[in-house]
């Protein structure tokens, strides 16, 4: 039982660490030699841990080999299109100027039904306002539409707008998070007068984000 | 890129826990079937403490062994050792000379799954 314990611990750090090395990535987002990987470690790291006759340097060498491998063909990915090309595949152009590609469907395996189904998660009704549909190596499909159905822009209409700001945490749950009081540039007593002005001390605020501009967002404790 | 650092290192590693390992359970091995057949020779001509030495061997050599080889083998060599004591004592040689022939076939798979053939990777 205590060799489990610790069977699986190792095991459980090994795998954390492979992962760590091969890059943060949503699952949907995985190349196809990442998917594979990641299909292959979750089998390799489980037979030490039902079959406790099993070395389990065999399954580290064995995890370690694979994301090794990873490694390399993602850095030769990015080195050689041809390797790229070879490993992940192409975008495809699925729809130019509002005509859909019958011929890149299939060779896509994309049937209409599909393409229709991802125009309207991408709030695209009608085929003929599409001026471009790529579907890309991840299966995820991008739209630009013609210029005559995009939605109007602040520039379009002229609108003057500000320089956009990004609004950081400054306490959560209580706590001051100085690294952010550096970046916006604010002492700990801008902070203290802050909450001084709210008749609120640093452990009565759940949440309070500002940005440069002195926008602020404060939430109570519940 | 900079994950090619931590790769690197790791592939270093990796080839050297493998020289090191093949060579250990190579030279262990080798060391032991030995040893197993000496202690046969010495069984035929009488010696009684002919297993003590290859206990002692393997018993000193087992727990290393096992980081690198299945450990149901390594624990049949275990058991196959004990009885090897066993019938030694008692002069069964049928059972000692099982007991003994089972312990070396042990040991030569443990050295053919070391190797690295078309056979093994296959």
């Amino acid at each position: 039982m205590v060799t489990i314990i610790f069977r699986t611990a190792i095991l459980f750090l090994f795998v954390t660490i492979a992962i760590r090395l091969m890059g943060k990535r949503q699952i949907g987002d995985l190349q196809p030699n990442e998917l594979v990987v990641t299909l292959l470690l979750s089998e390799i790291a489980a037979i030490p841990l039902q079959d406790s006759s099993q070395p389990i340097l065999n399954c580290v060498i064995a995890i370690f080999i694979l994301v090794i491998m990873e490694i390399f063909i993602s850095i030769l990915s990015l080195k050689s299109t041809f390797v790229r090309r070879i490993l992940n595949g192409q975008a495809v152009v699925i729809i130019k100027n509002g005509v859909i590609d019958q011929q890149a469907m299939k060779r896509v395996r994309l049937t209409v039904m599909d393409l229709i189904e991802q125009l309207r998660i991408q709030n695209v009704f009608d085929v003929s306002t599409v001026a471009y549909a790529v579907l890309e190596i991840n299966g995820d499909l991008s739209v630009l539409l013609k210029s005559a159905d995009q939605p109007a822009t602040a520039r379009d209409v002229g609108a003057k707008n500000d320089k956009a700001v990004l609004p950081l945490p400054v306490i959560t749950d209580g706590k001051i998070i100085s690294e952010n009081l550096t970046a916006l540039k604010i002492t700990h007593q801008d902070v203290e007068k802050i909450l001084k002005q709210n008749n609120l001390t640093t452990k009565e605020v759940f949440l309070l984000t500002l940005d440069r501009k002195k926008n602020m967002t404060l939430v109570k404790m519940g | 890129m900079k994950r090619i650092i931590p790769a690197l290192i790791i592939l270093a590693a990796t080839i050297g826990i493998f020289i090191g390992s093949y060579y250990y359970v190579n030279s262990t091995c080798k060391e032991a079937t030995k040893l197993i057949e000496k202690c046969i020779t010495d069984y035929e001509n009488g010696d009684k403490d002919n297993a003590k030495e290859f206990k002692d061997y393997w018993d000193k050599k087992e727990k290393t062994l096992s980081i690198f080889v299945n450990h149901t083998v390594i624990d049949e060599i275990e058991v196959s050792v004990a009885e090897l004591s066993y019938h030694s004592n008692f002069k069964d040689n049928t059972m000692f000379y099982d007991s003994a022939i089972r312990i070396k076939t042990l040991i030569h798979q443990i050295l053919e799954d070391t190797k690295v053939t078309a056979h093994s990777i296959f």
